[in-house]
């Protein structure tokens, strides 16, 4: 599976609905492969369980192949997908009672402190304790087992908001566009989450690496 | 306009102008990586970003692994689909096509 790909074109789009509508098994399931895992875990921001958000996505496919002829093509159809996701999700949570207000989930972004931590700066606002470097070639280090483990660590981490975020953007390579619009967030408010969580997740690795280095 | 309207009109000119030459302090550029990264800065504080950033080399390091940051979290990979997903999906389609 390709982790970082160019959203489909309007084309592709056109391609795929036009083949769904014919009962095209085969371009079902590559839309479900493709999808399909992460609209479980996006679920289950919203969810209780594992098991609730798998019959999230479950009805929402079925939302979705319902719903063919009235996909207009105004967003893109994995946006169009999301978003179905996401209601569904929600009314899913309010009905099991999740305490968490789906409405703001995402409008909230909240407030966890500064990207870096105050005391590696001189009052008057400049570097204290700079960031180190991070050796030769950290781009290899970076792809080994064990950092993308750590990556995958810090983003689990992470407030849900924040974390399905970064995952959309940057582990899917969604557009900013698509991830607003998917997600109904504003820009400003997915620019804020993006942001604390890379924050985050750079932290980590600096964590690593200043770790090494001392070993 | 009155001779008023426009002192007050420079005056606020200036005063903008000022602000916009302020430089950042480096507490400050770490929180406008993201923003300055989407393009979504107005052109002013881009080029107070930019102005930081080429006499600063710790916030250029600091740039450099946000960036090294993002393109190492686009390598993970997402779980694939689970088979017993992948058949429930298939009969959900098939009932849907014969239904």
């Amino acid at each position: 599976m390709t982790s970082v790909a160019e959203p489909p074109s309007a084309a592709d789009d056109a391609a795929t609905l036009a083949a769904l509508r014919a009962g095209d098994e085969a371009a079902f399931t590559v839309l479900v492969e493709q999808y399909h895992p992460v609209m479980v875990r996006l679920a289950m921001a919203y969810v209780p369980s594992h098991a609730v958000a798998e019959e999230v996505a479950q009805e929402t496919w079925l939302g979705v192949l319902n719903g063919l002829d009235r996909f207009e093509g105004r967003s893109s159809l994995r946006t169009w997908i999301f978003r179905i996701l996401t209601n569904i999700a929600k009314t899913r949570g309010v009905r099991e009672s999740r305490s968490v207000s789906f409405s703001s989930m995402f409008d909230d972004p909240g407030d966890d402190g500064p990207a870096v931590p105050e005391d590696r700066f001189a009052p008057e606002g400049n570097w204290l304790l700079a960031p180190n470097g991070w050796g030769d070639s950290p781009e290899q280090k970076l792809e080994t087992a064990e950092v993308q483990e750590i990556i995958k660590e810090s983003i689990e981490s992470l407030a849900p908001n924040q974390r399905e975020v970064i995952r959309l953007r940057d582990v899917l390579g969604w557009t900013a566009e698509e991830v607003c619009n998917a997600l109904e967030v504003s820009e400003t408010n997915q620019r804020v989450l993006l942001h604390r969580a890379r924050s985050r997740v750079r932290r980590a690795l600096e964590a690593y690496f200043d770790g090494a280095e001392s070993r | 306009m009155s001779e008023r309207r426009t002192r007050r009109w420079l005056a606020r000119l200036f005063r903008r102008g000022a602000k916009q030459q302020e430089p950042l302090a480096c507490r400050e550029l770490v929180e406008l990586v993201t923003a300055y990264l989407e393009r979504a800065l107005p052109p002013a504080d881009r080029a107070r970003v930019e102005a930081h950033l080429a006499a600063c080399p710790h916030c250029t390091r600091y740039l450099e692994q946000m960036r090294q940051t993002i393109a190492a979290t686009g390598k993970l990979h997402e779980d694939d689909l689970s088979p017993a997903a992948r058949d429930a999906l298939l009969a959900a389609f098939r009932g849907w096509k014969s239904g």
